[in-house]
């Protein structure tokens, strides 16, 4: 079981990505909990969680994403341009996967 | 290619960091959030007084179209029962934002963040206008005109209670046997009294030396003319024009600009929504030119940039290239809801300069065909009513002016036509060399 959490400024784009990924992770037979949320959630939503994903619309916010998830042991990281603009599942999984040193 | 990398990486060390910066800032960042949070509410209400009006008056387009003033008696009446919703939303918008303001703030502090809130609204009353004679207190500031007030009121409050609570001086000592959590409890009463006590005696000042107390003096020395400075048809543009400079480095334009945006315009948005609220109109509203009846109304359709334009010019002069197709497809049902990161990302239009000139060109051009409507000409009621960013923007100038006149959903689907105009010739400019491309890779 893999818990992931994506954030952009609303958390409405990256619920688009989210439902690739699970479909992904489904293909993959790998059971995993992934969903969206804006970015003032996220001192609330990094809690447990294996690894945290910023939009790349928000990739200033890494410093300040990282205080909060450093803290509580949470990789976090920016989700790479293009698999984010072409909303690919498997790749931003896969991403998500490495970071969290779980492939 | 490589001018274009360069100059990226140029602008990721220059700009990017400095919209970190501001963004990072906390007490930019606890009032941008405060707004954000806050902003459901003041959706719902709007939203409500839309349906109160559309359905519940005999002439609202609703009533008309189900011919409800003739099917139910005395159908006005009935409006009485949601109209007190505004009570609720927007006439409290500032013990919202007191509220959120200081609990955000307290938040990055690592303070007590229901403490700090609730000490906020607790000062918010404390430096309120005094009760009047007949024993009420007047709502005028707890509404659009207290929001100033709120904000300070919630910044000062939420760096004062957190970093007080971290002076072991200020806490008084239970014995051991005391359960901790009442222990806690006491932890943070000293600074409570401190923060109360200065608020008391400030506010005495202000009665005493000026008319009205802090709120009156706040209100007119600094939110009227920051007021003032918002309705101006090239603040808007200045701000899309600054939102889409943002999105073409890959930032969030919006985003990054809410926190001034949010205090420049807040006042007028409710005021406007309180206006509706009592007359069933916008025309004749107090503040007709803001950021969201001129731009969110106009400029905005499909997301920043007004890209659903961008999305039909590439179904109809780039059907042979198949990196713009593909995009295309994937980014037009967001694109019915302004959520365009499909079209930034994926084409891209970021750090991209066949598509900057049109990115920036057609929000500026289609705001300023709304103002020309709505402010010059006035040929369609001015759009004020907030439905939600993420209603199909050639809808929001219709229904954000309560859905009557029709005139406003040809400008809207106006405002489409002329942002697929301006596309068009650099989204064939693009097909061209994709296509060029792909052709040289197959060789």
């Amino acid at each position: 079981m893999i818990k992931i959490r994506l954030f952009c400024a609303a958390g409405m784009s990256t619920s688009l990505l989210v439902n690739k990924m699970k479909a992904a992770a489904k293909e993959k037979g790998l059971e995993a909990d992934i969903e969206a949320a804006g970015e003032t959630k996220m001192n609330e939503e990094t809690d447990g969680i294996d690894v945290a994903l910023l939009g790349p619309q928000i990739r200033y916010k890494l410093s300040a994403a990282k205080k909060i998830c450093d803290p509580k042991g949470v990789p976090v990281d920016v989700i790479p341009m293009t698999d984010y603009g072409t909303m690919n599942g498997k790749k931003v999984l896969e991403f998500a996967l490495k970071l969290a040193g779980k492939e | 290619m490589a001018m274009m990398d360069k100059m990226q990486s140029a602008m990721e060390a220059t700009l990017v960091p400095v919209a970190a910066k501001i963004n990072g800032q906390r007490h930019v960042a606890a009032v941008r959030d405060a707004f954000t949070l806050a902003f459901p509410m003041t959706l719902a209400g709007s939203l409500v007084m839309l349906v109160n009006y559309a359905v519940l008056d005999p002439n609202g387009f609703i009533a008309k179209i189900l011919h409800l003033g003739s099917l139910i008696p005395n159908l006005a009446d009935y409006q009485a029962t949601l109209t007190p919703i505004l009570q609720g939303t927007t006439n409290i918008m500032s013990l919202l934002i007191v509220f959120l303001t200081a609990y955000k703030l307290a938040e990055t502090k690592g303070g007590d963040t229901l403490l700090s809130a609730i000490c906020a609204v607790g000062v918010f009353f404390i430096i309120y206008p005094p009760y009047e004679e007949s024993g009420a207190l007047p709502m005028t500031f707890m509404g659009a005109q207290g929001l100033f007030v709120a904000i300070l009121v919630g910044l000062l409050v939420g760096e004062a209670v957190p970093a007080l609570a971290k002076n072991e001086k200020l806490r008084i000592k239970m014995p051991d046997s005391v359960p901790p959590a009442v222990a806690q409890s006491f932890n943070l009463v000293i600074p409570i009294i401190i923060v109360f006590v200065v608020s008391g005696i400030l506010s005495f000042l202000f009665n005493s030396f000026t008319e009205g107390g802090i709120q009156y003096i706040i209100y007119n020395s600094i939110q009227v003319p920051f007021r003032s400075l918002g309705n101006n048809i090239f603040t808007v543009l200045i701000f899309a024009l600054a939102q889409q400079f943002l999105w073409i480095l890959g930032i969030h334009g919006p985003n990054t600009l809410s926190a001034i945006r949010s205090v420049m315009f807040a006042e007028q948005g409710v005021a406007n929504l309180a206006y509706y609220g009592t007359t069933g109109t916008t025309v004749g509203c107090p503040f007709p030119l803001t950021w969201a009846s001129i731009n969110d109304a106009f400029g905005n359709t499909g997301g920043s940039g007004a890209t659903l334009g961008l999305i039909i010019a590439i179904f109809l002069v780039a059907r042979k290239d198949k990196t713009q197709m593909t995009i295309g497809k994937l980014a037009l049902a967001p694109g019915l809801f302004n959520i365009n990161e499909p079209l930034m990302f994926g084409l891209p239009i970021v750090m991209n300069p066949i598509y900057a000139i049109p990115f920036i060109a057609t929000p500026l051009v289609c705001n300023i065909i709304g103002y020309l409507c709505t402010i010059v000409f006035q040929i369609i009621p001015p759009v004020t009513l907030d439905v939600g960013w993420t209603t199909p923007g050639f809808l929001i100038p219709f229904l954000g002016s309560g859905g009557h006149n029709v005139l406003s959903l040809v400008v809207g689907v106006l405002c489409v036509v002329v942002s697929t105009l301006i596309y068009m010739p650099f989204v064939a400019a693009a097909a061209k060399a994709n296509i060029a491309k792909e052709a040289e890779s197959v060789e």
